[in-house]
């Protein structure tokens, strides 16, 4: 409650704005009780200062920040571009060389090497007949210089000589492994026996000492004889396949042509192994005798 | 506070921060240096400052620099104020603006500052605590007892006119 003992402080609240609208109206009505007080309200109220709107800073351009005509990318945004076309260029690149490298693993001639077979001394090879075949045309790589090799066929499951065979490097016969399903006339050539497998499809064991490559022991060349069989005739299935045109087998991808080195060397066998034929390993009448030039020596 | 806030910022307040700035230091150039450091270290704290609020964070900015600026060169001033007295006291009083900003420059600074961020700015006695860093009952003494010496001064010299 304003009083004459405490107007001076609400006149100064009151020019102050500092009072509710109730209080104001006290004060007013107060002044209009108190006449003489009007005269120190107006001296308090011309007190009270009022801007100079002809006071100004000036030209505002020095405190202000221009971003006017600018562009501003996020650093995210700029980052995760950088790291995208990064990502895809090395994709790219990866592609790239994955092509290329699989073109160069490509043989001549658009033949696939088969890696099984080549630079291994294995011989982890059969023909559609299932036999283990080690062909002259085997790459080199199979065979040690040492070893004699020759074309022939073999059956890969009866053939597998065993451990004390391959140890004593004894002659394994034929006989010891398994029997043979189809027996052939003595004399055959292994080689044309080979061709001849392949072109009839059956199964001929043909015994003849041959040196192959053992697919555990390989830095010894392992001989086995393979037991012959006898198909009847006077003339060998193989000697009639060596007469006919060689036949390529379809679908073999061992079969590559041989070198000229060995095909003369494999030539001079078979003629050799043809004038045994006629002149010493016939019994055609089957007195189990051996003839040499005009000699029968009878065999007991 | 984004760029744009912190322009609007400047073409809204400039103005007033300098006149306050002026009104207390007299000295245009003085007044122009103060209100661009101010508005620099508003610029800095952007990020740290609400839009609604950068108009009382420049005004508590503007007011410490000038605070800093007055005890740097007080004995200065003080020589150049007794001789500006003196010359407008042999003066007619030519009206009552002049009167009250003469009446005003005789008060210290934190009254003057008090005065001028009442009447100028219009703020409350809790604003101006925050801004000057005085409490709310200081405020309310201090801003009475600058208005009794502005109103004993113009009742003195009306007395002698």
């Amino acid at each position: 409650m304003i009083t004459r003992h405490n107007y001076e402080e609400l006149f100064l609240l009151y020019l102050d704005n500092e009072l509710s609208p109730a209080e104001r109206q006290s004060v007013e009505v107060f002044v209009k009780e108190n006449p003489d007080l009007v005269e120190e309200m107006s001296a308090l109220q011309q007190c009270r200062l009022t801007p100079d709107d002809e006071v100004s800073f000036g030209n505002l351009e020095p405190l202000l920040k221009d971003n006017r005509d600018r562009f501003i990318v996020p650093l995210r945004f700029n980052t995760m571009t950088r790291v995208a076309a990064a990502a895809i260029l090395l994709l790219l690149t990866g592609l790239g060389v994955f092509i290329a490298m699989k073109k160069n693993t490509a043989a001549p001639f658009g033949k696939t090497i088969n890696p099984a077979v080549a630079g291994t001394a294995s011989p982890a090879v059969t023909n559609k007949n299932g036999h283990a075949i080690v062909t002259s045309a085997t790459p080199g790589a199979l065979y040690p210089a040492t070893t004699d090799t020759q074309a022939v066929a073999v059956k890969a499951d009866k053939q597998v000589p065993s451990e004390a065979g391959r140890k004593d490097h004894f002659p394994i016969t034929q006989k010891d492994a398994a029997a043979p399903d189809d027996p052939i006339p003595d004399g055959q050539n292994p080689d044309d026996r080979a061709r001849e497998q392949e072109l009839t499809g059956t199964k001929l064991p043909i015994r003849q000492e041959v040196a192959i490559i053992d697919p555990i022991h390989t830095s010894l060349p392992e001989r086995i004889f393979v037991e012959e069989g006898n198909i009847g005739g006077s003339t060998s299935y193989v000697t009639q396949a060596v007469q006919q045109d060689p036949v390529a087998s379809s679908g073999d991808d061992f079969s590559e042509p041989a070198p000229a080195e060995k095909n003369k060397l494999r030539g001079i066998f078979r003629k050799v192994s043809r004038v045994f034929e006629k002149t010493a390993n016939r019994d055609e009448d089957d007195r189990h005798a051996i003839l040499v030039g005009n000699l029968q020596i009878a065999l007991k | 506070m984004t760029e744009k806030d912190y322009n609007e910022c400047v073409t809204n307040y400039a103005d007033n921060v300098y006149r306050f700035i002026l009104k207390n230091l007299r000295h245009e150039e003085d007044a122009r240096d103060i209100v661009q450091t101010a508005f620099e270290k508003l610029w800095k704290c952007r990020h740290e400052v609400d839009a609604g609020k950068c108009r009382s964070y420049l005004f508590t900015i503007a007011y410490h620099q000038m605070i800093d600026h007055l005890r740097r060169t007080k004995k200065v001033q003080l020589r150049g104020e007794f001789r500006e007295e003196t010359r407008l006291a042999d003066r007619p009083t030519p009206n009552l603006k002049k009167t009250l900003e003469l009446a005003l420059s005789r008060l210290n600074e934190t009254q003057r500052s008090l005065v001028l961020l009442k009447d100028y700015e219009g703020y409350s006695y809790q604003e101006i605590g925050q801004i000057t860093g005085l409490n709310e009952s200081q405020v309310k003494v201090y801003l009475h007892r600058a208005r009794i010496q502005l109103k004993n001064y113009l009742v003195s010299l009306e007395n002698i006119i």
